[in-house]
């Protein structure tokens, strides 16, 4: 009888390309890479901006564990990171350089995306009709807010908390007690929706296949400025500075933040625009390609000015969320 | 505890004195001794083509190997298929010759009943001890019935007896709390001067799924108990078939079906779930055949089938009852060109209304498809061929799907054949009108097959190996674009590989012994847009090996099954990958000659391996099957 081969793995087997974790101190993206869904094979990489090299599933490599299903979103603050599981229902807390895990928040139901306000951390939620509060010196829940529907992008200005409500089609407003104080009701679906220096933009996602898409720039009173709307899918958005841009497959247009009157625009070499980050500082727009969906996508650099690429690396299954880290 | 949880839900349910009921008005009629009557062959009228590959597994319900199993685990121990088996009680869809899950039809009586929402059928709700037969056939011949057979169709077959008379009622009691009850009776009579045979089919499923296994996302291994896999399901199944004279006869199928499962989440997901599916099927057939002369032999099949798929997820707020009712028209013709060559013409005619909360209401969709072919021998009867071409128009898009075959005598031992086909699948509505995510503008799928077999059939030795290749294009996948899936055309493939089927019996005296290894090497090669690299096909397995050592002694026969899944990538760049693992059965059956009585143990997963079949879900270790069948046969009847 053969009965050898009990101690050999029997689950899903992720190859790694390196062994070890390099600690880097210079500029990083970080990238977060949503994997397959119910696969649990979110993982996490760190892109040297110096040096071009790539480290590869740090955290599976920094704490000999699997990362988690469906990687949404990533925040930092001081020498933490914060990454948002989806699918595990959790929030892990990691050391920034080393990546090893600091703490973890678990018993989420749904959650997409967090923010960090204070020692306070308050997290969205697909399912659980609940924003969750959490404090971040004892890790504990602390509150819930009743919120009627599937929350997801969540941002802070000057002394509130707006949540963007996909169900009902909302920005609502929030004291940092956790009391509504204000709401807009919107004619589209917030799923994507970003703090600028003139107020805020928000743009619906892909609702379907080959649906129009509506941009709006909001001052802060949430009052609609300007509304853009075109017949393509859009396929990613991302802000910096004064701009807007917006990705339609593999034609990145360019906006001015606060009219949205187009700027320029230039085509990419993506197969399947998933998210994009710009980096004001450097003039350069990071494009994360999630090609077949069930192979490793491609994080591409392009320089805005001149609108070439200036480089890709290679991360993990579909390129979700990224952050600039020193 | 299992165990005490079997015996307590076999005792709990009424299914026995059901059973015995029917049985009991079967062995009284029976009393009477009817009238013997000739194997009607038009009933059983399916003809396959002449060379193709094909392989049957028949008498389901009373071999020790295959009784008390779903299609999904008859299929995957005695047959290349690989079914990708989400675990006790959960779905189990089938992958052959690196097709999908929509590139295998399963054919009841002849008629496809794959889902039309879905494409697909669930093998695990399928109770084969409802048939006599399975008969797999590889797609260079899947033209012959319907379109959309791209990997394979698996035609299942019930067709009530006229020249025997049996009942048989069957109970297994097996770890993890489970429990399955079968009876069946097929039954002569003469009702004037019209023969009648009727078969009636009806089981019983009670598992729990309650085992343990080791949760492999968790740091420290974690031994757990799965409870949340549970899976009841009533069906049966009734057939009357009646000689209205001797050149007509008529056949009615009936096909009910409940079916209720816990949907387990995988190992790894930490999130509390709470969903359940509730299935129902309710099918019907007509079947009359008439030899309308010597030549001309005419079939009409009226076929409908009623289902629902009832799926409730209280986390994520879905109560969705997914539905669809068919109709199908099948009309045959066949015509003898003299003794050696045969014509047959098909038309095909199908109406499906489905609604779901994704469809936004109530869909329709029509099919024609026709088909015309030849088949027949040359050359003193040593090469038979089947050539021809199905025909199919779906939505204005009209497909034309050429197939031939041909098996050529060598000698007396030894035969070649080879088959070749073009394929095609038309979308499913889920991929035409599932929203969000909804593509009108899908095309079908395409694709040509072809294959060379050689067979060895001699004294007690069969040995016949097939090579085969394929090579598709428009295949359809569900790609995220943002936050949905969306069905695009965009991803190619070529699959190539060998195939083995063999069976050596041995004798010496009283004991028999019976070797047979089936296995398949293939490698799937497949690019997600044109320009991509090419790589393997995920969930596709490379090498499927399998040896049965069947020894029998008198009334006793012990079978040993040995089976190696190999590795399957799970990403398209190979940067991901499921395990390879074996798994050792061990079927012990004791069966006197003469006596009614059978008393079988299967052992499943000797070894008490762990492993999974599909990322992250739970497959048990060593479990026990407790099976007990009398059958009364006619002349225990007088």
């Amino acid at each position: 009888m053969i009965s050898c081969r009990k101690d050999e793995p029997f689950g899903p087997v992720f190859l790694a390309n390196e062994d070890s974790v390099k600690v880097s101190l210079e500029q990083r993206l970080i990238v977060g890479c949503e994997g397959n869904f119910q696969l649990n094979n979110s993982s996490l990489y760190e892109i040297n901006l110096e040096t071009g090299s790539v480290n590869s599933n740090v955290f599976s490599r920094s704490n000999d564990e699997l990362l988690g299903d469906v990687l949404q979103d990533i925040k930092h603050r001081n020498d933490t990171l914060f990454i948002v599981l989806n699918n595990s229902g959790l929030v892990r807390l990691l050391n920034d350089s080393t990546f090893e895990e600091i703490a973890v928040i678990d018993g989420l139901t749904s959650p997409r995306y967090v923010l960090i306000v204070g020692h306070h951390l308050w997290v969205t939620d697909l399912y659980s009709n609940i924003i969750s509060i959490y404090d971040l010196h004892s890790l504990t829940l602390t509150r819930t807010i009743e919120s009627n529907g599937w929350t997801e992008r969540i941002l802070y200005r000057n002394g509130s908390v707006y949540v963007a409500n996909v169900d009902s089609k909302k920005i609502m407003v929030y004291s940092l007690e956790g009391v509504l104080t204000d709401e807009q009701s919107l004619d589209i679906e917030p799923n994507h929706f970003f703090l600028i220096r003139q107020g805020f933009i928000v743009a619906n996602g892909n609702i379907a296949e080959n649906q129009n898409s509506t941009i709006k720039a909001l001052d802060f009173n949430l009052s609609e400025v300007k509304t853009l709307n075109y017949d393509e899918t859009l396929r990613a958005i991302t802000t910096s500075g004064d701009k807007v841009f917006v990705a339609f497959d593999s034609n990145v247009r360019v906006l001015k933040a606060d009219d949205l009157s187009e700027l320029g625009g230039f085509m990419t070499n993506a197969q399947t625009t998933y998210s994009m980050m710009a980096d004001s500082a450097r003039n350069e727009l990071y494009i994360m390609d999630a090609k077949d969906f069930i192979s490793n996508g491609e994080v591409m650099r392009y320089s805005i000015s001149d609108q070439q690429m200036l480089t890709k690396y290679q991360v993990g299954i579909i390129p979700q969320a990224s952050l600039m880290a020193l | 505890m299992g165990l005490q949880s079997s015996i307590t839900a076999l005792l709990d349910n009424r299914f026995l004195i059901c059973a015995f009921f029917i049985l009991y008005h079967s062995v009284g009629f029976a009393q009477q001794p009817s009238e013997r009557l000739p194997e009607v062959l038009v009933l059983d009228s399916l003809r396959y083509a002449k060379g193709a590959f094909r392989v049957d597994v028949d008498s389901l319900n009373f071999r020790a190997q295959t009784r008390a199993l779903n299609l999904s685990e008859v299929l995957s121990s005695n047959t290349n298929l690989f079914m990708k088996d989400n675990g006790p009680g959960m779905l189990s869809t089938p992958t052959y010759r690196g097709g999908d899950a929509t590139h295998t039809n399963l054919l009841w009586n002849g008629i496809r009943i794959n889902s039309p929402m879905l494409g697909t059928v669930d093998f695990s709700e399928i109770q084969t001890g409802h048939f006599k037969k399975a008969t797999v056939i590889s797609g260079t011949s899947t033209n012959l019935f319907s379109t959309g057979g791209m990997g394979a169709a698996i035609n299942l077959n019930n067709t009530p007896s006229f020249t025997e008379e049996y009942a048989s009622i069957q109970s297994q009691i097996g770890s993890f709390g489970n429990t399955y009850n079968h009876a069946v009776v097929n039954q002569n009579l003469m009702l004037g001067k019209v023969a009648v045979a009727v078969r009636v089919s009806a089981n019983m499923v009670r598992n729990l799924n309650e085992f343990s296994y080791i949760n492999n996302s968790t740091p420290s291994n974690e031994l757990e108990i799965s409870r949340d896999s549970k899976f009841n399901q009533e069906s049966a199944i009734t057939s009357i078939s009646a000689l209205l004279s001797s050149k007509t006869s008529i056949t009615f199928n009936s096909w009910n079906q409940r079916s209720r499962r816990n949907v387990v989440s995988p190992v790894n997901q930490q999130i509390i779930s709470n969903r359940n599916q509730n299935d129902t099927i309710q099918r019907m057939q007509l079947i009359l055949n008439h030899q309308a002369s010597d030549r001309v032999e005419l079939k009409q099949v009226f076929f409908y089938d009623n289902n629902s798929n009832h799926y409730i997820d209280t986390i994520a707020d879905i109560n969705n009852n997914n539905k669809y009712y068919s109709i199908q028209s099948l009309s045959s013709l066949t015509f003898d060109l003299g003794e050696l060559h045969r014509i047959d013409a098909q038309y095909l005619f199908q109406f499906t209304e489905a609604s779901s909360m994704n469809y936004l209401g109530f869909v329709s969709d029509i099919r024609n498809e026709g088909k015309l072919g030849v088949t027949g021998t040359v050359d003193s009867k040593r090469i038979g061929y089947s050539v021809g071409s199905r025909l199919s128009l779906w939505r204005g898009n009209f497909q034309s799907m050429t197939f031939a075959s041909a098996i050529f005598k060598l000698s007396k031992s030894w035969s070649f054949s080879t088959a070749v086909s073009r394929t095609v699948r038309i979308p499913t509505l889920n991929e035409v009108y599932w929203n969000p995510g909804v593509n009108n503008a899908l095309k079908p799928e395409e694709g040509n097959t072809a294959e060379l077999g050689l067979t060895l059939r001699k004294n007690k030795t069969s040995i016949r190996t097939t090579a085969f290749f394929g090579d598709y294009e428009n295949r359809i996948r569900w790609l995220p674009k943002g936050s949905i899936f969306s069905p695009v055309n965009i991803s190619t493939s070529e699959v190539y590989g060998v195939e083995l089927f063999a069976v050596q019996e041995f004798v010496f005296n009283d004991f028999n012994l019976q070797v047979k290894p089936i296995a398949s090497y293939l490698q799937s090669l497949g690019r997600s847009t044109p320009n991509a690299d090419q790589h393997s096909l995920t969930y596709t397995p490379d090498l499927l090996a399998q040896l049965w050592l069947v020894g029998e002694y008198k009334g006793l026969s012990c079978s040993y099954h040995f089976s190696y899944t190999d590795r399957r990538y799970i990403t398209s760049d190979e940067t991901a990958y499921m395990p390879d693992y074996i798994i050792q059965n061990v079927v012990i059956n004791w069966n006197r000659k003469n006596s009614p009585l059978s008393i079988g143990l299967r052992v499943n997963n000797l070894a008490d391996l762990p492993f999974q079949n599909m990322p992250w879900f739970a497959m048990p270790g060593r479990n026990y099957q407790f099976i007990i069948q009398y059958t009364w046969r006619a002349n225990t009847f007088s």
